[in-house]
């Protein structure tokens, strides 16, 4: 029997341009405030991961269910408001059907304080829950529309209502590679004219005793690491990527911040069961080289996940030693969904004479035009993709498959 | 359409599920050929004083050989939910003989699923941890009384992954969570992994497990279950004028999704292709459909376009039929609106009358059910079709399974919150 996980893929025909990006985190409410603060070596971890003084939206949504949805709601309409708005997308520019919208979205969590009332309501004499009470009567201390605020889709599809986004849409859960499967499925409607423009992201958890638990159960977290391993700290962040095929990008008139040259996803946990392996990410950084029709040397900066044993040797297997790698969960900690989308919107937006953190064979400063972004779950998914600076230049090549090998 | 990106065709190969009137495809088929109905009163948990105390429940006992079996290592792990999933992708693994594909890199794993609900007890657990201002994290587990599991159970991609592992499976693997579509749009994801090359073959399903307090509750307090039934087995009633509300189930459907060559190649089974998807957002309001339909429509009109036919070309509907006062009204309106005067003549019935409503399940087990329908010339009906409405005036083959020979038919999904999905599936025709 096989076992090895070759590439299965074929190069991408059309180009998908990014025109827009809209990002907030703990270190910054815009992109170019986190990029800024982060070329400055500020933390999250002083903001305890969360995303401060974010903008408020008038929504059509009753208060209390916007409270139930929580900082879900929020980290997505600031970052797909952020993005629209630096696309130059309007309400009305088009045609709310070929707007598609696709989202990773973290884990949802139930607020103590929706539930205690149920439960101190349903308390007996002794202190122990009394059932009866609870299910006669407690129950109905919930609020009654809080259920829906614990779907995952509930806040993407509120944002859908605000921004008017009824084209093609799918939320995926909850980690890094479920982002890296929005940004694919949006460009892969794209290309096959299934909408005019595709919003894509990531949405962290959002902070609360229950997603530090899970986090810090599953070996997610190494607090108060300064070196190698799991990020610090749970952050909260969200991220958006405007796309839009680049021949209609430009006629429109769009700046065109970058553009997505190739994807590659695989999945299979680590015998610990505590990470993806190692020749999962290798197998899906090499598809991702493989779709882009790239050699790994075509590529200037490395973006992963984080800085997990695994992901770090299949960066080396896959590039030697030449990587220059650089990653932000230190700094804006670990923050699921939007680990990717962030990442990507961040190197888009990097200055010229960028110099990564991280290390690597390169010359630090050296331009950096082409990153290759991680997004891997701790339960084994791995996705990547491949972004590029600027639009697609006259002569840019690509390597054939056959070349890749 | 770029005709790079859909030149591949999508066939199906195999297909399994486990629902609240068969622990099979085979016996939920012939259930529902014969009307019958799986509600019943919830034994799974206790229901006094709840307005609805009816729903769909799978017997454990179709669950345990696998078990013992398969999940020792992991079942802790694993929800119910996911352990429905595992019967039903077992059955369509064995239909496509997943087990003869060498190269296990060529296939992924798209799952609808939303995760395990936290029970009462649960609740009091945090309660008592909860220490008024601030939380005791740590004392969450100290004393074993919360367990480690729970946070895993809760996990949707926890089971997307541990299916990837026990079948192996080490394409790309991701969880859908788009509530009621989430079955669907995980077909429709894969449907779209494949033909852009990125996987040959693509286990896509649903699976769902409410039927305990705090996921049952939940749906009592937005008011969405019937609550008025003469009997548990007449409480789903779609299109019917005295329906008040859906029936909760539990339930999975699993198919395999393979490129054609793929599948020709290996000389694997096909059972028929799938030709389609559309999907669509209402934006409209969270708790409300849109009252034209607009996101049903786009999404029907998408997975027809997509599939390279025509609105002429259907020749049956598996409804979303939810047995709401409003998701039957308008998705009758939409259908009306896609297909125009040829609307009244389109077999259309709903599996949820008989099977109750399986969230994220549902899609994926109404897909079997149609490819199963298109192979046997059958429509399966909608049972408990007593008293007309007049605002739902289609054909939606009441109460007795059909005879008619059929190959092309749409299968609707719609999901709280406004996500819609629609896939166009076709009888293999070589």
């Amino acid at each position: 029997m096989k076992t090895g996980l070759k590439p299965v893929s074929a190069p991408s025909a059309n180009v998908v341009a990014i025109t827009g990006s809209g990002a907030v985190c703990s270190i910054g409410n815009s992109v170019p405030g986190i990029v800024e603060a982060f070329l400055c070596g500020k933390s999250g971890a002083d903001a305890g991961g969360a995303v401060k003084n974010l903008p408020a939206f008038k929504t059509a949504v009753p208060p209390q269910l916007a409270l139930t949805m929580g900082k879900h709601l929020a980290l997505l309409m600031a970052s797909v408001d952020e993005a629209l708005r630096t696309a130059g997308i309007s309400s009305g520019m088009f045609d709310p059907g070929e707007m598609g919208f696709f989202a990773g979205m973290g884990m949802v969590d139930y607020h103590v304080e929706d539930l205690l009332g149920a439960v101190t309501k349903s308390l007996g004499p002794d202190g122990d829950l009394d059932c009866d009470r609870f299910f006669a009567k407690g129950y109905r201390e919930i609020y009654p529309l809080w259920p829906l605020g614990m779907l995952n889709n509930v806040a993407f599809c509120q944002a859908s209502i605000h921004f008017g986004l009824r084209g093609e849409n799918s939320v995926f859960c909850p980690h890094g590679d479920g982002a890296v499967m929005a940004v694919y499925e949006a460009a892969r409607v794209l290309k096959e004219g299934r909408a005019k423009v595709a919003l894509a992201g990531g949405i962290s958890e959002e902070i609360s005793p229950l997603s530090l638990a899970r986090a810090r159960f599953k070996g997610v977290l190494q607090e108060g690491a300064k070196t190698c391993g799991p990020a610090p700290f749970l952050g909260e962040a969200g991220a958006m990527l405007v796309l839009e095929p680049s021949g209609e990008a430009v006629a429109r008139g769009a700046r065109i911040l970058g553009r997505i040259e190739g994807f590659g996803f695989s999945c299979e946990r680590s015998e610990d069961g505590r990470f993806a392996s190692t020749r999962a990410i290798v197998s899906a950084m090499r598809q991702a080289l493989c779709d882009a029709g790239l050699k790994a040397g075509e590529i200037d900066s490395v973006m992963p996940s984080g800085f997990d044993k695994n992901e770090l040797d299949a960066v080396r297997e896959v590039f030697d030693e030449s990587a220059v790698v650089a990653a932000t969960s230190q700094a804006v900690g670990e923050i699921h969904a939007a680990g990717p989308v962030l990442n990507a919107a961040m190197a888009l937006s990097f200055p010229g004479n960028f110099s990564p953190p991280g290390g690597g064979g390169r010359t630090r400063g050296e331009n950096i035009g082409r990153v290759l972004l991680n997004g891997i779950s701790c339960e084994g998914g791995c996705g990547c993709m491949i972004v590029a600076k600027g639009p697609r230049s006259e002569g840019q090549n690509r390597t054939s498959n056959k070349e890749q090998g | 359409m770029n005709p790079e990106t859909k030149k591949r065709r999508v066939v199906v190969t195999g297909y399994g599920m486990i629902t609240p009137i068969g622990k099979n495809s085979e016996e939920t088929f012939a259930n529902g050929c014969r009307g019958v109905s799986g509600i019943d009163f919830i034994s799974s948990f206790e229901t006094k004083g709840l307005p609805c105390r009816v729903g769909g429940q799978v017997s454990d006992s179709w669950l345990t050989g696998f078990q013992r079996e398969k999940l020792q290592g992991i079942e802790k792990c694993s929800s119910r939910g996911l352990k429905l999933m595992l019967r039903a992708t077992g059955e369509a693994a064995e239909m496509a003989r997943l087990d003869s594909i060498e190269n296990r890199a060529e296939i992924g794993v798209s799952l609808g699923y939303h995760g395990e609900n936290p029970s009462v007890e649960d609740l009091v657990r945090l309660y008592r941890h909860a220490g008024g201002e601030h939380w005791d994290i740590n004392g969450l587990t100290r004393d074993g009384a919360y367990s480690f599991f729970n946070f895993f159970r809760r996990k949707p991609d926890v089971a997307a992954s541990i299916l990837s592992l026990l079948f192996d499976c080490r394409g790309g693997g991701y969880t859908v969570v788009s509530a009621c579509a989430a079955g669907a749009q995980a077909i429709g994801e894969a449907l779209g992994t494949i033909r852009a090359g990125k996987a040959e073959v693509m286990v896509a399903g649903g699976c769902e497990s409410n039927l305990n307090f705090m996921g049952f509750v939940g749906f009592v307090l937005i008011r969405a279950l019937a609550e008025k039934y003469s009997s548990a087995d007449k409480a789903s009633r779609p299109f019917d004028r005295k329906r008040n509300g859906f029936v909760m189930s539990e339930g999975a459907g699993a198919l395999i999704l393979e490129s054609l060559e793929h599948a020709e190649a290996r000389k694997a089974p096909i059972f028929a292709e799938i030709l389609g998807y559309g999907s669509s957002a209402d934006a409209y309001r969270i708790t409300d459909i849109h009252p034209k339909g607009d996101g049903a429509v786009f999404a029907m009109r998408r997975a027809i376009a997509d599939a390279g036919v025509s609105a002429a070309d259907i020749e049956y509907i598996n409804a979303h039929g939810t047995s709401t006062l409003q998701n039957d009204q308008i998705e009758t309106l939409a259908i009306k609106r896609v297909f125009g005067d040829r609307a009244k003549q389109i077999p259309v019935s709903s599996n949820k009358s008989m099977i109750g409503h399986t969230i994220a399940g549902g899609g994926a087990i109404e897909a079997g059910l149609t490819i199963m329908g298109m192979n046997s010339s059958t429509l399966l009906p909608t049972i408990n079709y007593e008293f007309p409405d007049p605002k739902c005036d289609l054909d939606y083959v009441p109460n007795e399974a059909r005879g008619l020979e059929h190959g092309i038919a749409l299968s609707n999904s719609f999901g709280f919150g406004g996500q819609n999905a629609s896939i166009c599936l076709g009888k293999f025709r070589g």
